[in-house]
């Protein structure tokens, strides 16, 4: 039995030794770890991902994972870059543009020195396809309405017409779009991934293996797909704006944050996205310089649903639960200082945005005076409001603090999870049915900066069910302004409009508002012109960064 | 014996109709439309109809069904929901990193379970005896999970000896796979794991089992060495070793032999954790996403390819016996 056994060990490492070595590949050893803390060898920059990215179609792309790849090898008509901390759209593909008065016509004027990966030169006619692309009925995109403000795009969309009447190619190097009406945001959107330029001839290949390996125009071209092991991208030599620094990207999937923080300070990270909740005082004082935090375009709040008692036309309810609660506990305490304290929609460095919405509102006597003119003294006569959130620790430390300040008034809560999935189910309800989830958590960050995107998005009466706006809120004056300021064309008073309008949403309590995000990263000391984007970390540009190898371990990176 | 292999392969047919059958009722009474889960956190009403006319969820219930057992016997699953890609690929994309894992720790156990087991049975009382039964109960009760990540503090940032994580980037593909391939161009099957990255994972999925095995083989063991047959051995001047290897241990398998096959159900499960704390690319992440996801063909594709691995390690353990002991023939 022994002398079999030992055949049989033999045999199976045999099988795992003598395998065929893979087709031969450039880029330097795969996943080259850094020698004892250094940047690696090979050039590339090793980025945590928490899982595979679910699509790598740019029209298709709705989620971060996704983002953080499609964004560095897609480059669309205009890009943002980030300056003094704030998003400003520049040119990319396009050098420059003009925009008519009536803010109906954008006229585009393309770059002669555009090259795809493939090696072909983009041209206006690759504007027009990509852009049909993103609105044909039969991909279905999920990120059409980046487009749908384009004159005709509606009918196309709906397969009513054969071409999208506002889209027009002057030139090789001249595109003309026209709008239905004006709106103002509209460059923001096209600085989104589903507003990317992509060669026809790839995407309509019969294998359809764009999905597995997309090519664009963007800083990195695609090099090679481990499902959930690692992706890697390669600079693009031929990229209009220069070769970007570093010799590429390697994103390495690890969902365990606690074991990715330990593959970066044992070398074989250069960047963390994340960093495990409670851990971040930690950390910061562990690796001097390289924890980062900067402010995030997004608002983290727990929902009323203003169709469902108790809240149903309950002013003074609402009013109490946001004085009940103590977001300054919650920020400092349980978020340790990465996220502020929010008591209104728009968060810092978003156009519109109040400082005054940064201050907390805590106090316990005026909420338990509200709640008694709302007509349930000390919470007497409250039916047991259930709160629902999706399964995550962090969501479950905030609900715990507020279930416990609400205790502190009066009012009892009852805390329920479930994952994502059903909690999508519970929440949204549809476009004419209420759902039956009176409060519930939730959170949005900006798909591109302004105020629209969260005050129409969340707020106003077209979304509401599984278009964005679940809480079913609705006040006239407010739908009114945000109406108006939709249309208006000078930026000055479309945003006095939205701040009248947040005042409304606030006074209103049209949510039980908790604090501004903050984005996080672990980055190391070797890495060099990383500009932290609002966005979050994802939507950094990557094309300027680079490695400083004499850069003293520990000392701060930017 | 062919018979029996054949019966027990048609066995298998059921099996993996009832799995299917279940599984279809549990997917459709979990909460949770897979329509608003492809369609992201905000969706037009219009698009969700679009999403579910397209993958059939539109129609009544028993018409769903006989759908998708139809696709199942053409072998034809839908695409992934998510992933847009036949479900054979994204399983097949998994496969290598699951088998080097789970093969590798359910052998590691059994070297080890066995070594340890005997160890015990042959110095019965002794102090390395009890260290044998604490040390297999520490085990057995010692959460993947946890182990796997004191083994990354330990081994990789404390003694710097291993990698922390990940399946590296060996580009070294077991022979013949390499022709597979998918739309892009690009090898369906993963290459096979770095070694070194290998240890980690594999060493503490396989303790639990360890723990199993070695208690298993030693009291087993200890009966075998009661019998008179060994007893005559002995009597005919054999020395301990001969007695032992020889003789004892082939008698005293069986039993150990059909926990493996137990266990190695068991240790597809464990994998999971293991895979998630090591950033493995297996079968067992891609599956627990493809839950959480609503993935319903991955489910579906993933569950019955575990089903039947089961059953066929489970039959191979059945077959084993004989050659273990000729005395078992299976009519």
């Amino acid at each position: 039995m022994t002398t079999r056994l030992a055949t049989c060990f033999l045999a199976l490492s045999t099988l795992v030794l003598a395998g065929c070595p893979g087709p031969p590949r450039e880029g330097g050893p795969a996943i080259a770890r850094g020698a004892d803390d250094a940047p690696p060898t090979d050039g590339y920059f090793r980025w945590r991902l928490r899982e595979n990215p679910p699509d790598l179609d740019p029209a298709e792309s709705t989620d971060t994972m996704s983002g953080a790849v499609t964004l560095n090898v897609n480059d669309g008509l205009v890009e943002f870059v980030v300056v003094d901390g704030q998003l400003e759209v520049a040119p990319a593909v396009a050098e420059s543009y003009e925009i008519s008065e009536d803010g109906k016509v954008y006229d585009f004027h393309l770059r002669n020195d555009v090259y795809f990966h493939n090696g072909r030169r983009a041209t206006a006619a690759d504007v027009d396809y990509s852009f049909h692309r993103t609105l044909d009925p039969e991909l279905n995109s999920e990120r059409d309405w980046v487009l749908l403000n384009i004159e005709g795009a509606r009918a196309y969309r709906e397969g009513e017409a054969e071409r999208v009447s506002g889209i027009e190619v002057l030139s090789d190097s001249h595109v003309r779009l026209t709008l239905s009406e004006p709106f103002a945001p509209f460059l923001g959107l096209l600085c989104m991934e589903a507003a990317s330029v992509i060669p026809k001839e790839v995407y309509e290949d019969p294998n359809r293996g764009y999905l597995r390996h997309p090519v664009g125009c963007g800083p990195f071209a695609f090099q090679e797909w481990q499902q959930s092991n690692f992706l890697k991208l390669k600079a693009f030599d031929q990229y209009y704006q220069g070769r970007p620094k570093l010799n590429g990207i390697t994103y390495r999937f690890i969902e365990n944050l606690v074991t990715a923080v330990e593959e970066y300070k044992n070398g074989g990270l250069d960047f963390v996205d994340e960093v495990p909740p409670g851990q971040r005082r930690l950390l910061a004082e562990q690796l001097p310089g390289q924890y980062h935090l900067w402010p995030q375009l997004g608002v983290y709040y727990f929902a009323f649903n203003h169709q469902l008692p108790p809240f149903k036309d309950n002013k003074k309810l609402r009013q109490a639960f946001n004085l009940a609660v103590d977001r300054q506990y919650i920020c400092e305490k349980l978020q340790e200082g990465k996220d502020k304290p929010a008591y209104g929609i728009l968060p810092p460095g978003l156009p519109g945005h109040r400082p005054e919405s940064e201050k907390d509102p805590y106090d316990p006597e005026k909420a338990k005076q509200l709640l008694a003119e709302a007509g349930y003294p000390n919470g007497e006569g409250l039916p047991e409001i259930v709160f629902n959130f999706n399964t995550n620790e962090g969501h479950q430390r905030v609900a715990q603090q507020v279930q416990q300040d609400l205790a502190a008034i009066g009012v009892k809560i009852t805390l329920r999870n479930t994952d994502w999935g059903t909690y999508l189910d519970l929440v949204e309800g549809t476009a004419e049915e209420n759902s039956t989830t009176a409060f519930y958590r939730m959170g949005w960050i900006a798909d591109y900066p302004d105020p629209d995107n969260f005050m129409t998005v969340r707020l106003s009466r077209d979304y509401w069910g599984p278009k964005g706006n679940y809480s079913r809120f609705f006040h006239p004056e407010f739908e009114r302004l945000i109406t108006e300021a939709r249309a208006e064309s000078d930026q000055a008073k479309r945003i006095a409009l939205y701040r009248r309008a947040e005042e409304i949403a606030v006074d209103e309590a049209a949510w039980l508002f908790i604090y501004y995000y903050g984005e996080e990263a672990l980055i190391k000391p070797w890495v060099k012109g990383y500009e932290k984007s609002p966005q979050g970390d994802f939507a950094t540009r990557m094309v300027g960064v680079y490695f400083d190898a004499s850069a003293p371990s520990g000392a701060s990176a930017m | 014996m062919f018979a029996f292999i054949v019966r027990r392969l048609i066995g298998l047919v059921v099996v993996l109709a009832a799995t299917a059958t279940l599984l279809f009722a549990l997917m459709k009474a979990a909460p949770g439309d897979p329509a608003r889960m492809i369609a992201g956190q905000t969706a037009d009403p219009k698009v969700l109809e679009r999403v579910r006319a397209e993958w059939h969820l539109d129609e009544p219930i028993p018409k769903q069904y006989l759908w998708w057992m139809g696709q199942l016997v053409r072998l034809e699953l839908p695409s992934s929901y998510v992933q847009n890609r036949p479900v054979s690929d994204v399983l097949a994309n998994k496969v290598v990193a699951t088998a080097t894992l789970a093969i590798s720790a359910i052998l590691l156990a059994f070297v080890l379970g066995v070594l340890a087991g005997v160890v015990g049975a042959v110095k019965q009382g002794t102090l390395l005896d009890a260290t044998v039964l604490t040390l297999s109960l520490v085990w057995i009760s010692t959460p993947v999970f946890w182990l796997g990540l004191m083994f990354i503090l330990l081994f990789s940032s404390q003694l710097g000896w291993l990698p922390t994580s990940g399946y590296g980037d060996s580009n070294i593909y077991l022979p013949g796979l390499l022709h597979f391939r998918d739309a892009s161009g690009a090898p369906l099957f993963q290459p096979l794991p770095e070694l070194g990255r290998l240890v980690l994972p594999a060493l503490s999925l396989a303790l639990l089992s360890t723990g199993y095995f070695a208690r298993m083989m030693r009291s087993s063991l200890l009966e075998v060495i009661r019998q008179d047959y060994i007893r005559t051995a002995a009597a005919k001047g054999l020395s301990r070793r001969v007695i032992v290897f020889k003789h004892a241990l082939r008698n005293s398998m069986i039993p150990v032999l059909t926990i493996v096959g137990i266990n190695f159900a068991g240790l597809l499960g464990g994998a999971v954790a293991t895979e998630y704390v090591f950033a493995w690319p297996g079968l067992g992440k891609e599956l627990l996403n493809a839950i959480n996801l609503r993935d319903y063909p991955v489910v579906m594709g993933g569950v019955l390819s575990i089903a039947t691995v089961f059953v066929i390690v489970n039959l191979l353990v059945d077959v084993s016996y004989a050659f273990v002991d000729p005395r078992i023939r299976h009519e």
